[in-house]
């Protein structure tokens, strides 16, 4: 299983239509992230797997890890490093099934339950949150919080990564908590500067290593 | 209901049947749920991909024109699907429907079997089958019966062979 790095970009073109997934992709890689998410709703199969092939290979070039959300068929044929799993999509079992051990299975968690639960079925790390208020997504639930965030990254032990709202003003926070990265979809999409913002992460994400 | 168990609560119950259970679009959902094979719509997983990860499934492909159909032929699917036939709200969004006539021309032109779908009733099997359709696929008939197996005897009874 390739090594799994701190900052990680979901790609999202939903919240913004500035820039395609693969346009994403190429703006994150250039800003320094550890890993591409590519996220997708709404598009055909067939167009998901042209999309992920094409980021996938952009990925393999820059040695930047590639996951694809939920659906573990286009993981399969577009040459991903693995998936990240929603908590409605196949269970991370029954993933592995599909993927074997070499490729990476990532899980969403909403509580300490949920995020023990991942683990115990082999997620290879957890994505918590959201930690603070996100546009991104509706959502109805109050954010998680700090707090909640460093209870759960006591307790798992593979890597944890925050999500939900974080960018440059508050991601010392979720730092000090102790997690080992953290996942971003909107501060960066939104900025006026993506690379920059990205950069900026980055860069307190890996201060005192 | 998540998709994944869904599939596999269906796979499992018709099991002890002769029922083959055919998963749309979602190879990984076909795979984990033990089915017989996949159909691909227009905009699916290619047919090489599929037999990448599995070698015995069925496999079929929607196809809207002559050219898809013979082409799906040619790439090796199982059967294709043909429609829609006849008008039907689902699809009234993607223009007129193809007709009996289409369907003949279609059946003249490939040898795999040819599946007639779109505003399928009872007494439209009769005109598909002659046209030289292979079966039928339907799902407001049978969606809106109120006794489903009922309905899938009579449309037995209208194809060759039962």
């Amino acid at each position: 299983m390739k090594k799994i790095g701190k900052i990680c970009i979901i790609t999202d073109t939903v919240i913004q239509k500035r820039y395609s997934h693969f346009e994403i992709a190429k703006l994150a890689i250039k800003g320094g992230a550890d890993i591409i998410q590519y996220r997708d709703k709404y598009m055909s199969t067939s167009e998901l797997i042209d999309t992920a092939k094409k980021i996938s290979l952009l990925c393999k070039k820059n040695n930047v890890l590639f996951l694809v959300n939920d659906r573990v068929d286009v993981a399969m044929v577009s040459g991903a490093d693995g998936v990240h799993l929603g908590t409605e999509d196949i269970p991370v079992k029954e993933a592995r099934k599909l993927l074997g051990r070499s490729k990476i299975i990532g899980a969403t968690a909403h509580s300490m339950k949920e995020a023990i639960l991942r683990e115990n079925e082999g997620a290879d790390y957890i994505g918590y949150g959201h930690i603070f208020q996100t546009f991104s997504k509706h959502k109805t639930d109050k954010p998680k919080g700090i707090e909640n965030l460093k209870k759960i990254v006591d307790k798992i032990k593979v890597p944890v990564f925050a999500i939900g709202g974080i960018g440059p003003e508050n991601i010392n926070e979720v730092i000090s908590t102790g997690v080992h990265g953290a996942a971003i979809i909107g501060s960066v999409l939104k900025s006026n500067d993506p690379e920059k913002t990205i950069k900026e992460l980055r860069k307190r994400m890996y201060a005192d290593k | 209901m998540e998709l994944l168990k869904l599939a596999q609560k269906v796979s499992s119950s018709v099991a002890k049947y002769k029922t083959k259970i055919i998963i749309n679009d979602r190879l990984d959902i076909a795979l984990l749920s033990n089915a017989d094979g996949v159909n691909l719509p227009a905009n699916g997983i290619s047919i090489k991909n599929i037999r990448k990860f599995s070698k015995k499934f069925i496999t079929g492909k929607s196809v809207h024109s002559i050219k898809e159909a013979v082409e799906a032929e040619k790439d090796g699917y199982d059967y294709i699907m043909f429609g829609p036939i006849f008008r039907t709200p689902a699809k009234v969004k993607y223009g007129k429907p193809q007709g009996i006539n289409n369907l003949k021309e279609i059946c003249s032109k490939v040898k795999i079997p040819v599946f007639a779908v779109g505003g399928i009733n009872q007494k439209r099997i009769k005109k598909c089958t002659r046209a030289g359709a292979f079966g039928v696929a339907a799902i407001r008939e049978f969606m809106q019966t109120i006794d489903p197996s009922k309905t899938i005897k009579e449309f037995m009874k209208e194809l060759p062979g039962n």
